[in-house]
């Protein structure tokens, strides 16, 4: 193989890896909160108020158990 | 505010909402403290109202000073969540993963104020009616 082959391979690869963690980041879970029409702020992930609406928002969406940061 | 309008009204407005935006699965109702008004859609049938109680405590707790508009979407492996608190009521909503939360938020807001302008103008009618009829038993 030569190097200009081994270079577009290695750019390929990289592309699909951060593809993947493009569509991981869309994936995880989130709570976004806004109060009084301000700045939207996302929680921190594993905070408790974060873990509680995950958790009540899988109540409702009949989801099993999980934490943010799991 | 919110006993002297009729339940079905809340029903309908919520029936309104899963019309209005075929992304939402299922909606709930509360009042500020808590008490489920009105449900609509496909929503876990058990402990709903528990579950409502929660929400609304948990957004509470975001709102320190109690009455401010509050907005919180939540998202979860296979759904959303989207609540929100404007005066008297806190209204909360189950969605797919792909949505804008803009527009919920926007169809939530929407229904939220006519709400709120259906117990007005029920609030104006019966004051309306009351003076009627304090002024024909004083005639």
């Amino acid at each position: 193989m030569s190097p200009r082959q081994r270079g577009r391979l290695g750019g390929y690869a990289e592309e699909v890896a951060a593809a993947m963690r493009r569509r991981r980041d869309v994936r995880r879970p989130r709570v976004r909160v806004r109060v009084d029409h301000g700045e939207a702020r996302v929680l921190a992930e594993g905070s408790p108020e974060a873990d509680r609406l995950l958790a009540l928002a899988r109540e409702m969406l009949d989801e099993p158990e999980e934490t943010l940061d799991a | 505010m919110l006993t002297r309008m009729a339940a079905t009204a809340h029903d309908l407005a919520l029936r309104y909402l899963l019309e209005l935006s075929a992304d939402i699965r299922g909606a709930l109702l509360m009042d500020r403290g808590g008490d489920l008004v009105a449900s609509a859609g496909l929503l876990p049938p058990e402990e709903l109202a528990e579950t409502g109680r929660r929400i609304v405590r948990e957004v509470s707790g975001l709102a320190p000073d109690g009455d401010q508009t509050v907005e919180v979407d939540v998202f979860a492996g296979r759904g959303a969540l989207f609540v929100l608190a404007e005066d008297a009521h806190v209204m909360v909503c189950t969605t797919n993963r792909s949505v804008n939360p803009g527009l919920i938020f926007y169809d939530m807001h929407a229904v939220l104020r006519d709400i709120d302008r259906a117990a007005a103008a029920e609030e104006r009618r019966e004051a309306s009616h009351g003076q009627r009829e304090a002024a024909g038993s004083g005639a």
